[in-house]
């Protein structure tokens, strides 16, 4: 009986070993990498007391307390204790000083029992310090710091760039009884933007008074309609006696954008008689707002805003500017009848404008057509000198008045070409104008160009000498020819004589082959020394 | 008889240590337990978690010149990175300064150059920025509220690498603080060094 009792008790046993294994294997604990440190003594009655040392003492008295330092890791750690005063890091919190620097406060007051301790692994200690308030000690908060490193974790002396070394402290607050003065002001709010589109607003803080203040802060930004973000609040920070230091909070980009104002307020404990995280009797609040600034909107946004913009917007503009061109030229411009010949690139050149300007304002479009006695607008005051002196303008020959008149590069080769005939003008047996001649060549020699008798050809000399074309430059030979304006090609220049006879009328040599952008494809005349008319050519021509 | 019943106690025993809850359960459902709050820590650690031995910042090489120019580095490496745990919710304060703040400077030899100067924006005499840092958590809930703001050291006060308030407890990493150092002008060559605390302070 007793042996399977026993066996049984046995077995419960070790169940609930089983189980308490169980239990604590379950749980992974958060190890330190390193030495840590607490405060050995924290007051029950100030949760805030577990994590710094917060110590009131009169001028001349003194007070004990202790740090309990532990060494988490798995081997023997030799630990070096000591005391230093506090300081004020770039941006305004709070920090300790290094072990290095001179103590001239709170850590000159503090007196540790042992400056160097060796902790087994898993082990800790308990550290007691004396702190003796010197008899002069101004009222008010003096910080300082506890510190702990573990002699293989200071810093190297060698080696390029910086060595890196590691300490722990804990901040070590002593409170001097006499007039405690607690005041915070806002003293601006900064507002930037992230290189990711969000916005930094920052409240900056003064604490113009003698002990620190753990603040809490808030924002939120208001826009220029109301709407409201959401507002963010932080836990409270510690800011130094005499300190200024800002909370930097990071606002998500509105998709909209637009124009907001930063509010911020931070509230404290005001209450002179209440020291370091005990309770709140008196709480203060600083605000300030910013002025409006600029949120840039999500691109997407930015995209949709011009896209009504430019709706609401550019279409009256856009119709207020044809509608004050329409005036301008229905005030600047004339009319001009077209005579034969004329084609909108000559219409054009005689009044010097652009052809296509020519086009869009008389609503040509292509192959251009003009029709003898077609109305064009034309600029007012402007023309050249063909047009003073050639008014018989150089059309092709045609049997019907009404005969559409075209540009060579949108015109059929197809098409048989009409002999070139004089016109029936007064004006026609003016004498050329050297200036104005060039030869218009087609993009490529049709078929139909090589059907054209050769004697054709021979007729060019009469024909260009006794009308007045609009700009025609020497041929050379294997050019093929035709009028400006015509769907007809009339032939290819190969007759030697020919161009011989053609280079002797207009004392040109064979220089042009430079094509014109143009519809018409023409080849503007060269204007060298060479190409320059001789006296004898211009008596022939003048003929 | 007595054999089947030892056989069933030794049986039941053997349940209970595989299936510790269910006999928690069954058994004695008012243990307790204390779960020690911890300590923070701050350590540098590699790609894997385990601590750099000799923890350090390389800062890219520069020639010697007659302007001032500036040297580069990373605090807060892939391999080298701020590993801090905050197991208390308690307010974790991380700076970095020199070690003798009042007369550190780079040395080489006998040559050496500040680290602390303004004086015409960091190029007489030497000055070092740290730019703003990544914080990353990697356990524990909720936000913590914290700043890693950087910035330029000048005469004894140090740079904040992390603020952080005691809102919630959590493990995280720091990366990414860009280093760059004001090298003044006809900087005689050499290895230059400084010895630096990277101080974590429970506030």
């Amino acid at each position: 009986m007793k042996r399977w009792m026993f066996g049984a008790a046995a077995g419960f046993v070790l169940g609930i070993l089983g189980m308490a294994a169980g239990g604590i294997l379950g749980i992974v604990y958060a190890q330190s990498l390193s030495i840590g440190g607490n405060p050995a003594y924290p007051r029950p009655d100030n949760p805030r007391s577990a994590n710094i040392f917060i110590i009131e003492l009169k001028p001349g008295a003194q007070g004990k307390d202790g740090i309990r330092i532990s060494n988490p890791t798995t081997i023997t750690r030799t630990v070096n204790l000591g005391a230093v005063d506090s300081i004020a890091a770039v941006d305004g919190s709070f920090s300790c000083k290094q072990n290095k620097e001179a103590t001239k406060e709170v850590g000159k007051w503090i007196k540790l029992d042992k400056n160097q301790i060796t902790l087994a692994p898993g082990k800790e200690e308990v550290v007691d310090f004396t702190v003796t308030v010197p008899t002069g000690a101004s009222p008010g908060e003096h910080g300082g710091c506890i510190t702990f490193q573990d002699t293989k974790s200071y810093a190297k002396t060698s080696g390029a760039g910086i060595q890196l070394g590691f300490r722990g402290a804990v901040r070590l607050a002593v409170t001097v009884p006499g007039e405690i003065k607690k005041e915070l002001t806002i003293v601006r709010i900064t507002t930037s933007r992230n290189p990711d589109g969000s916005y930094m607003v920052s409240p900056v803080a003064k604490n113009s008074g003698n002990v620190s203040l753990d603040v809490q802060a808030r924002a939120q930004l208001r826009s220029i309609f109301g709407q409201k973000t959401r507002i963010l609040d932080d836990a409270k920070y510690p800011i130094m006696p005499g300190a200024t230091m800002g909370w930097p909070y990071r606002f998500e980009r509105p998709f909209w954008g637009g124009f907001y104002k930063a509010y911020t307020s931070l509230s404290y404990n005001a209450d002179p008689s209440s020291g370091i995280g005990e309770n709140v009797s008196n709480t203060q609040k600083a605000r300030k707002e910013s002025g409006y600034f600029l949120m840039v909107p999500a691109p997407l946004a930015i995209g949709i805003y011009a896209a009504v913009l430019l709706l609401v917007f550019g279409g009256p503009i856009y119709w207020l500017l044809r509608k004050r061109k329409k005036k301008s030229i229905k005030k600047k411009w004339q009319k001009y009848t077209v005579r034969q010949h004329d084609t909108i690139m000559s219409i054009a050149r005689m009044h010097t404008i652009k052809w296509k300007k020519l086009a869009k304002i008389n609503k040509l479009k292509p192959p251009y057509e003009l029709e003898i006695n077609q109305t064009l607008l034309v600029p007012a005051g402007v023309t050249t000198f063909q047009e003073q002196t050639a008014t018989p303008a150089m059309t092709k020959s045609s049997t019907s008045a009404n005969q559409a008149v075209t540009l060579g590069e949108k015109q059929s080769r197809k098409t048989p070409s009409p002999q070139p005939t004089r016109v029936n003008n007064t004006q026609a047996e003016q004498p050329i104008s050297r200036s104005n001649l060039s030869w218009e060549l087609p993009r490529s020699a049709p078929q139909t160009a090589h059907q054209q008798p050769a004697q054709q050809a021979t007729q060019f000399p009469e024909f260009y000498q006794s009308h007045q074309p609009t700009t025609y430059e020497v041929p050379s030979r294997g050019d093929s020819w035709t009028v400006p304006g015509s769907e007809q090609t009339h032939g290819i220049i190969d007759d030697p004589d020919l161009v011989s006879q053609l280079r002797s009328v207009w004392g040109e040599t064979e220089q042009n082959d430079v094509l014109e952008s143009s519809p018409a494809k023409k080849i503007k005349p060269k204007t060298s020394k060479k190409a320059k008319p001789t006296k004898k050519s211009r008596a022939k021509k003048d003929l | 008889m007595r054999k089947k019943i030892s056989l069933l106690a030794v049986f039941a025993a053997v349940v209970a240590v595989a299936t510790p809850s269910v006999s928690l359960a069954a058994t004695n459902p008012s243990f307790t337990q204390v779960i020690n709050a911890g300590t923070q820590s701050v350590d540098i650690v590699d790609g894997s978690g385990v601590s750099v031995a000799s923890p350090s910042v390389a800062f890219g090489a520069v020639n010697f010149d007659f302007a001032c120019q500036t040297a580069t580095g990373t605090l807060g490496t892939a391999t080298q990175k701020i590993a801090v745990k905050n197991p208390k919710k308690a307010g974790i304060k991380v700076d970095l300064n020199a070690v003798t703040p009042a007369t550190d400077k780079w040395t080489s030899g006998t040559d050496n150059y500040k680290y602390n100067d303004a004086t015409n924006t960091g190029c007489d005499f030497g000055q070092l920025t740290v730019g703003a840092g990544t914080f990353t958590k990697t356990a524990g809930g909720g936000t913590p509220t914290q700043t890693t703001p950087g910035g330029a050291f000048s005469s004894s006060s140090p740079v904040t690498l992390l603020n952080s308030t005691g809102t919630t407890a959590y493990n995280a990493e720091l990366t990414g603080y860009s280093l760059s150092q004001k090298v003044p002008a006809e900087q005689a060559p050499g290895s230059y060094s400084l010895p630096m605390n990277i101080t974590f302070t429970q506030q």
